[in-house]
């Protein structure tokens, strides 16, 4: 078996010798510009959520300062309620950002594993109660609105932003549960992953 | 340009080869998902130049790179695993002759059958690292290292000639 193992070590570094001269790949000015590319999407999806959700937060705000500034004070709450749980939500992508810096790729493949698993349990546990509760100010901060907004629209209008909202919600809760769903998995793969790691064999 | 940018190209000249290959193996011998993963590796590399002070040796800290950008792949690679393996193809075999093209494939089909874990370990072996420098990377100690590779190494040989 020694001889046979000796064999693929030999045609891995053939291998790997043919890797050393491929010219497409000792083309320093094409890889760099592709590295840069990659590096700069890289960076612009970690931030996706936070740009998304804070376009969205200036688009409410700007809504209810400029074309719908309501007056009473149960809509001025619920207004409240809806910017403030949009901002929690940035603040809490903020910090799970944050936390996939920490994922430190220099350290030992079981420290970062281990690290690994720790963020996905923080996912874990603001995608639980703390998104449900966000959703919920949200929610009750459209209806505090919604008496206000009476005053100005017609019943059947009213009908339809309330009704649109009850379908935006569901979509974005059934978005939300499938999000979950695949973390979970994740963290079950990284949990296997550590465990294999470790595995001590008899 | 800068001095940390020289740096990275020093580094990409020297150890990309064994990035790519390393990718390769993960990714059953795909070699644009290889590609991908490689890249994803250099940005890992270059994000993390400024905080390399020199604790481990230069060679290990690539592979832990390498390693750690890998596993963190396990959750996107699960995709791909629908990619038929016999349709891979691998394109630094184009200029070889077609036993070396046989036996290449062959190889890279073997440790695409692997565990994700026992994929890396086997590759930084067939690399020729020692017991303790895979032990350094990946946290665990030698002796479970060693034993590990030795049913790898098994399980290797029997996917192989399973195959022949």
């Amino acid at each position: 078996m020694k001889n046979e193992f000796e064999a693929l070590q030999h045609q891995w570094q053939k291998d790997k010798s043919k890797m050393e001269s491929d010219p497409k790949e000792n083309d320093m000015e094409q890889v760099l510009s592709t590295f840069q590319k990659n590096k700069t999407w890289s960076t612009n999806f970690q931030y996706g959520n936070i740009i998304i959700l804070s376009i969205v937060l200036v688009g409410i705000s700007a809504f209810f300062y400029f074309v719908a500034p309501v007056e009473e004070l149960l809509s001025r709450i619920g207004v409240g309620l809806m910017i403030g749980g949009l901002f929690v939500r940035i603040i809490i992508e903020c910090i799970s950002v944050s936390k996939t810096k920490k994922i430190n790729m220099l350290d030992q493949a079981l420290q970062t594993t281990e690290d690994t698993i720790a963020f996905y349990k923080f996912r874990r546990k603001i995608h639980g109660p703390i998104t449900i509760l966000i959703i919920a100010l949200y929610t009750i901060g459209f209806y505090m609105i919604s008496p206000e907004f009476s005053l100005y629209f017609e019943t059947w209008q009213m009908i339809l932003i309330d009704g649109s909202y009850v379908i935006g919600a569901i979509i974005l809760i059934l978005v939300i549960r499938k999000n979950v769903k695949k973390e979970i998995k994740i963290l079950s793969d990284i949990v296997d992953l550590k465990k294999k790691m470790l595995e001590e064999i008899v | 340009m800068n001095r940390k940018q020289q740096l990275f190209e020093e580094i990409y000249k020297d150890s990309y080869p064994m990035i790519l290959q390393m990718c390769l193996g993960y990714m059953k011998g795909d070699i644009d998902l290889a590609k991908d993963l490689s890249q994803e590796v250099c940005i890992n590399i270059w994000n993390s130049l400024e905080s390399f002070r020199g604790t481990s040796s230069y060679k290990t800290w690539i592979y832990r790179i390498t390693v750690n950008t890998c596993l963190q792949h396990i959750r996107k690679e699960k995709k791909a695993k629908k990619i038929a393996i016999d349709t891979v193809l691998y394109a630094v075999t184009e200029e070889s002759n077609e036993v070396d093209v046989e036996k290449s494939q062959s190889l890279y089909k073997a440790i695409g059958k692997l565990e994700e874990l026992d994929r890396l370990l086997i590759m930084m072996i067939l690399d020729g690292q020692s017991y303790d420098n895979i032990s350094e990377i990946m946290g665990i100690q030698s002796t479970n290292v060693r034993v590990k590779i030795h049913r790898i190494k098994k399980r290797l040989k029997k996917i192989l000639d399973n195959e022949e």
